[in-house]
C-alpha cells in the first residue's frame, strides 16, 4: 500500500473532510441531545452512546488521520493494544467482584 | 481478595503500571523495527567499495540513482524506507499503540469501577464539556486541512489553519481548566474520592497531550515561517496530525465515559 495516502484526495481535497468535519459535529449534537433530553431510557442511554462514539473515533481514524488506503499494519497497530485492555478490564472486575 | 479503594491509590498504582509497561513495550517494538532496518540498508558496504569505483562508478552509479529525490538533503544520501513506508510515520504509530494501550487502560479501570458502583460522577458540567468537545474537533478539522493545504503549496492557508489550530487547542485548555476550577469549587479533587482521582487523572493526561501537542504546533509553525515544508516535503506535519487527531480520539472517548453517560 501506499505512504502516500494523503495525497488520494489531491486537487478537490477539503471535500471528504469537510463533509466528516460536518458528521463529527452532528453525532456530538446528537449525544448531547440524548444524554440532556433523555429520550431513552437511562439503563439503555450506553448502548446509543458507545456506539456514536465508535463512529467517530473510526471516522477521525479512517479519514484524518489516513488510515483508510494507508499501510494496513498502521490499522493493526492501532487496534491490536484494544485486546489486551479488555483483558486488563475483565481481570480487574472479577478481582473487584471476588 | 477485594482491593480498597480508599483513596484512589490502585488507580495511580495502574496508571505508573501501564506507562512503564508501555514504555517497555514502545522501547521493544522500536528496537526490534530499527535492528531490522539496518540490516536491510539500501546504501550498503559493497556498492562503495573500491572494486565498483574501479569499475567506473558502473555498479555504484545505478544504486544511487535510485534513490529518491527526497531523501537527499544536504548532500547527504540516507537509505530509503526498506519496510516501504516512512520512518517517522511508523515510529508516530509505534508511539500512538503505546499510547492507546496507556489510556485504554486508564479508561478501563474507570469503567470497571463505574461498572462495580464504587465510582459515581459529580457536579459534571455537560453542555461545557460538549463546547470543549466541539473545540477540539474544530482544531482537528482545521490541521487536517493545514496538511491539505502545504500538500497544495498554499502556504498561506497553510499558516492560517496552524495558528487556527493554535488558538482552538488553547480554548480548549481554557475550557478545561475553568471546569476544574469549578469542580475544585464543589469541593472535587484528586483527593477528595475516586471520582475526582479519576476524573482528574484522565483529563490531566489528556490535558497534557493536548499542551504538548501546542508546543509541537508552535514549533510547526515557526518552521512554516521559514518555509521548511513543501508539497514533497510535509512528513513533519503529517506526523503531528496524526498525534493530535488522536488526542482528539482520547477526547471522544473521555466525553462519552464521563460526562455523556452518567
Amino acid at each position: 500500500m501506499s505512504d502516500q495516502a494523503t495525497h488520494q484526495y489531491s486537487g478537490h481535497s477539503k471535500r471528504p473532510y469537510t463533509r466528516i468535519f460536518v458528521a463529527l459535529v452532528a453525532v456530538t449534537f446528537v449525544e448531547m441531545l440524548l444524554t440532556l433530553q433523555q429520550f431513552i431510557p437511562h439503563e439503555f442511554l450506553p448502548i446509543p452512546l458507545v456506539i456514536l462514539s465508535f463512529a467517530k473515533i473510526a471516522l477521525v481514524a479512517m479519514y484524518y488521520m489516513h488510515l483508510y488506503g494507508d499501510n494496513k499494519l498502521f490499522t493493526y497497530m492501532f487496534l491490536v493494544p484494544v485486546p489486551f485492555v479488555l483483558l486488563i478490564m475483565a481481570a480487574l472486575i472479577i478481582d473487584l467482584l471476588v | 481478595m477485594a482491593l480498597t479503594l480508599e483513596s484512589g491509590a490502585l488507580f495511580a498504582l495502574l496508571a505508573g503500571g501501564t506507562l512503564l509497561l508501555t514504555g517497555l513495550v514502545a522501547g521493544g517494538i522500536a528496537f526490534l523495527v530499527f535492528n531490522l532496518d539496518r540490516e536491510r540498508r539500501y546504501v550498503d558496504e559493497s556498492v562503495l567499495t573500491p572494486a565498483a569505483a574501479a569499475d567506473g562508478g558502473s555498479v555504484a552509479l545505478p544504486r544511487l540513482s535510485a534513490v529518491s529525490e527526497s531523501v537527499i538533503h544536504s548532500g547527504v544520501v540516507e537509505a530509503p524506507p526498506s519496510l516501504g513506508m516512512s520512518h517517522n510515520k511508523l515510529g508516530m504509530w509505534t508511539f500512538l499503540s503505546s499510547e492507546i494501550m496507556f489510556f485504554t487502560a486508564l479508561i478501563g479501570a474507570y469503567v470497571a469501577f463505574r461498572a462495580i458502583g464504587d465510582l459515581v460522577p459529580e457536579h459534571l458540567n455537560v453542555v461545557l464539556s460538549g463546547v470543549g468537545t466541539f473545540v477540539l474537533i474544530c482544531s482537528s478539522f482545521t490541521v487536517v486541512l493545514a496538511l491539505d493545504a502545504v500538500q497544495e503549496n498554499n502556504q498561506q492557508n497553510f499558516v492560517f489553519y496552524l495558528l487556527g489550530s493554535i488558538l482552538l487547542g488553547a480554548a480548549f485548555i481554557g475550557i478545561q481548566g475553568y471546569e476544574w476550577a469549578e469542580l475544585m469549587s464543589h469541593g472535587v479533587t484528586a483527593t477528595s474520592s475516586l471520582f475526582g482521582t479519576a476524573f482528574f487523572v484522565m483529563t490531566g493526561f489528556h490535558g497534557l497531550h493536548v499542551i504538548i501537542g501546542l508546543v509541537w504546533l508552535t514549533l510547526t509553525l515557526l518552521r512554516a515561517f521559514r518555509g521548511d515544508f513543501t508539497p514533497k516535503d510535509n512528513m513533519g506535519v503529517e506526523t503531528f496530525g496524526l498525534y493530535w487527531h488522536f488526542v482528539d480520539v482520547v477526547w471522544i472517548v473521555l466525553f462519552t465515559i464521563i460526562y455523556l453517560i452518567q
